[in-house]
This record gives structure tokens, sequence and C-alpha cells, in this order.
């Protein structure tokens, strides 16, 4: 595995981590 | 005279999560994140820094909204309501910490004003030496103060005008401002020839390291440096949610913004220093002041556009650093709040005290390290505060009784991780007393003068002593003076 993987991979967690969080928290918000 | 019933609480969710991740992305993902995380095995460290997250980031970020949340009061008032009359201390005990390092880190943002005015200015051109420019500001006493009492100036404008109207408004420019700098900033310093030997050093896999305790131990201390958990931030913010409020869902959003950032600063720093420095390690490996202000800079003066970038540069650890001290100067206001006092008359007064004591930090810059080391590691103790009254409390309780019923997040496991904090804490805590205990072996406990010993351990001890004298011998007075909670109209 190169570095690109890995900076994918951890790009990734990070980003993809925070797009969730962000992405429930707009749910929450239609619900209302 | 109470404070009255009124409407000034965040107007949606966004307003709340956006001020948060404000209040915990500050000048230290810029300046630390990158270079900690480039210097400790790239990857094997975000790695290390995300188990931390869960481990110590996020159970104490639920646990300061519960107190926020629950008690309507600041964080010395919010330790009555949730431990009784007799464990105020312990509130005063964190925000006095806490107040420790609003007192310099006025100062810090005021060289981030500083350093964008040069940019603007056109001090930062072909020519200049970084090293000399930074010697004589931070070296000539006097020279920081304009910064300190300008920052403080600004921050009081914006606390003053409330938490709908100042804090909300202000943030939901500056935070998405400074994501969309740090993705240009990122862009541009990739497209630098010989961008990529520093995004290989960065994420180069070096799984091996996660066998090293070193890693860790940093990694930890990143999240509890970085992410604000105890400082006692997220609960004053908390403390003007709308009756229901998802606690876990925002305390999450929270940690992963903050590690985005970091990561988001790695990717303009690290790169930009592979490209055009004769000798990357050196400015890696450099502490934070010396890495933006003097590396960093002298990098600017030789980079195509720099002059433009290092303007970009600055006004992110503005907008970073910027949006961190309003969330201590809200902490600090909370308290004269919940005492009755007007927001403009605590607002001002606790702008001016903020100026003053920060004056000491303003004029020498041996003191201001010297409070940043006795606050920094502070914050450990202000963790281990809630940690231990969470479960004086009852962790299932809390859980039960205020996360559990308004969270789309239903993992206990989450929060109940907060058991394991008394054994982090004793950790870190020890390799970083015995750190210090090694760059003084034989006068480790002499603290003064804060000139010669500013690292000691004795200089940490001492006044970590002095704050919890005060907190005990004024917890009756406090405990009077905590009377009036915000009353959330939704």
């Amino acid at each position: 595995m190169g570095w690109q993987f890995n900076m994918i991979v951890i790009l990734a967690l990070v980003f993809g981590g925070t797009g969730w969080c962000v992405y429930r928290t707009i749910k929450a918000e239609d619900k209302k | 005279m109470a404070e009255r019933k009124n409407t000034d609480q965040w107007t949606s969710r966004w307003g709340l999560v956006i001020s948060c991740v404000g209040m915990a992305v500050g000048t230290g993902n810029i300046w630390r994140f990158p270079r900690v995380a480039a210097s400790q095995g790239g990857g094997a460290f975000v790695v290390a820094l995300m188990i931390g997250l869960f481990l110590w980031g996020i159970p104490l970020l639920m646990a300061e909204a519960v107190w926020g949340k629950v008690s309507r009061m600041g964080v010395i008032g919010s330790f009555k309501v949730m431990m009784g009359p007799k464990w105020t201390w312990m509130g005063t005990a964190v925000a006095l910490i806490c107040l420790g390092i609003t007192f310099y880190y006025s100062v810090v943002v005021g060289w981030c004003f500083r350093y964008l005015a040069y940019a603007l200015t056109g001090v930062i051109k072909p020519g200049l030496d970084a090293e000399a420019l930074w010697a004589s500001f931070s070296g000539t006493p006097g020279a920081m103060v304009p910064w300190h009492i300008l920052t403080m100036i600004a921050a009081t404008l914006v606390v003053l005008r409330g938490v709908c109207e100042g804090l909300e408004k202000v943030n939901k420019v500056m935070i998405p401002m400074l994501f969309i700098l740090l993705i240009f900033l990122a862009i541009r310093a990739n497209m630098l020839p010989g961008a990529s030997e520093g995004l290989r050093f960065f994420f180069e896999p070096k799984w091996e390291d996660l066998l090293k305790g070193r890693v860790w131990l940093e990694a930890f201390t990143q999240v509890a440096w970085s992410t604000g958990a105890g400082w006692g931030l997220m609960l004053t913010y908390f403390v003007y949610t709308k009756k229901r409020e998802d606690i876990a869902l925002n305390a999450t959003t929270v940690c992963f913004a903050d590690t985005m950032a970091g990561l988001l600063a790695g990717l303009v720093v690290i790169p930009t220093i592979f490209a055009l420095s004769p000798d990357p390690s050196a400015a890696v490996g450099s502490g934070n002041t010396g890495l933006a202000f003097i590396h960093l800079t002298n990098l600017f003066t030789i980079m195509p556009g720099g002059a433009i970038f290092a303007a970009l540069f600055f006004l992110s650890l503005v907008l970073a650093g910027f949006s961190s001290l309003l969330a201590m100067v809200e902490m600090t206001i909370r308290f004269f709040l919940d005492a009755g006092w007007s927001r403009r008359k605590a607002a001002l007064i606790a702008g001016l005290g903020i100026a003053l004591f920060g004056l000491p930090s303003a004029w020498d810059i041996s003191f201001l390290d010297n409070q940043d080391w006795v606050w920094g590691v502070g914050l450990l103790l202000s963790g281990l505060i809630f940690s231990i009254a969470a479960m004086k409390i009852g962790v299932n309780k809390i859980w039960e009784e205020h996360i559990a019923p308004d969270s789309d997040i239903k993992a206990a496991w989450m929060f109940k991780l907060i058991y394991l904090f008394p054994l982090w804490f004793s950790i870190i805590f020890i390799w970083w007393i015995a750190q210090a205990a090694s760059w003084y072996p034989d006068t480790y406990m002499k603290w003064l003068p804060i000139s010669e010993y500013t690292f000691s351990v004795g200089t940490m001890f001492y006044q970590w002593a002095i704050v919890v004298a005060i907190a005990l011998v004024t917890n009756k007075w406090l405990t009077n003076r905590s009377r009036f909670p915000f009353e959330p109209t939704e």
C-alpha cells in the first residue's frame, strides 16, 4: 500500500465522518 | 438585577453546531496538528487521534453539554446544580483554569492579527528576515500590547451583542469562511512543484508507529487540547440550546470537524514546507510559533503569489483563534449573568478584566510560555473533574435521563467510555510530569523567577494549588451568587 492509498483512506475516514454527522444534523432539522 | 427571560438563544441547531466547531477549532489545529502529525507517524497518528476522540473528546464534550443544558448556568453555577452547593468549587477550578488560558490566548490571537496586518501592508515580501521580524515583535516589551487590547475590544463587541446577534451571526460567517480558505490554500499549496514530497511525508504508511507509546500520548494530548473537551466552553454554549437538543450527535460532529480542520491545515502546511524549504525537517521540528511566524513566513517571501497566500493563511489563523476566544469570553461573562448582571455590564467588565490580566503575557513572552504550560497541562485536570463528577452522579443515569431521550445516536458506550478517563488521565499526566522533571533534573520543583523556571513542575503545582485554594475559599460566596439560570423559551 502506497502513501496515496493511505491518504485516501484517512481523508475518507475524517471527511466521511464529518459528512455523516452533517447529514444526520440536516435530517434532524428537516424532521422538525 | 435578575437576567430577564429572553429569546437570546441559538436560533437553530446549525447556529449551535457551527459555534461549537468555532470553539474547538483554534490556532492549534493550524500550527500544532500538522507539525505533530507529520513527526509522529502521519497516518498512524491520525488513527490514534480518531481513537482518542472516542476515548477522550466525545465523552467529555457530552458531559459538558449535559451540565450546560440541565443547569442552564455557566461553569461555576452548573456544578452547584449538578453536584450540590458543596461542590461548586469544582466548577470554579475548571473556570479558573480556562480563564488562565483566556488571559494569554487573547495575546496569541493578537499575534495572528499583527501578522495579518504585516501581510496586508506588504511587509512579508522577498528579502524579509522573518526570524528578525518575530524576534523584534515578540522580544520588544510592549509591542504585543496594542494587538492584545484590540483583540479584546473586538471580542467584547461581539459578545456584547448576545448569543443570537453576536456569537451565532459572527460564527456563521467565520467558520464556513475558515474551511473554504483552508481548502483553497490546500489546493494552491499542492500545486507547488515538489509538494507531493510533503504529502508523501505526511501520509507515508508507518503503521508500526502505532506500537510506539509516544504516538498515542501525542494523539491523546492533541485531542485534549484541540477539541476543547474539559474546558467548560461546550458547557457554556449548551446553556443557550433549545429544551430538546441532540447531545451525542453534536459532540461527535464537533470532534470530527475539529480533526478535519487539522487535516486540511496539514494539507496546507506540510506540502508548502516540502516544496519550498531547504530544510523541511527543521521546519516541522520547530515549535508552533516558530513554524507559523518564522519558517512559513520565510517561505511566503519566496513563494509565487506569496503575499496573497500569507494574507489568507494568517486570516485563517485569525478566524480559528478569534472564534475560540469568543467562546472563552462568553464562558467568563456567563458567571456574571448567573449572578444577575446585565449582559452589557458583564461583557464590559469581563473584557476589561481579560485585557488587564492578559497584560503580563503581552508584555513578556516568557510569562506567556509559562501560562501556556501551566494551564495547558491544567486542562487535563479539568477533564478529570468532569469525569469524576459524572461518575459521582451516575454515568448510566446521565445517559438515560439527559442524553438518550433527545439523541439520534443511541450508542450508550460512547458516553460510558468516560469510566476509562481517569486511566488515560493518569498515563498522560505522569508522562508530562516526567518529561518536565527531566528538563530541570535538579531544580524541577523551583518556580521563581518564572523567566528562569518557565516549564518546571513546581510552577504547575504551585499555580494549580493557588487556583484550588481560591476555589475552596470562595465556595460559599460563589454558590450564593450563582442564582439566575438562563431560561430557554423553546
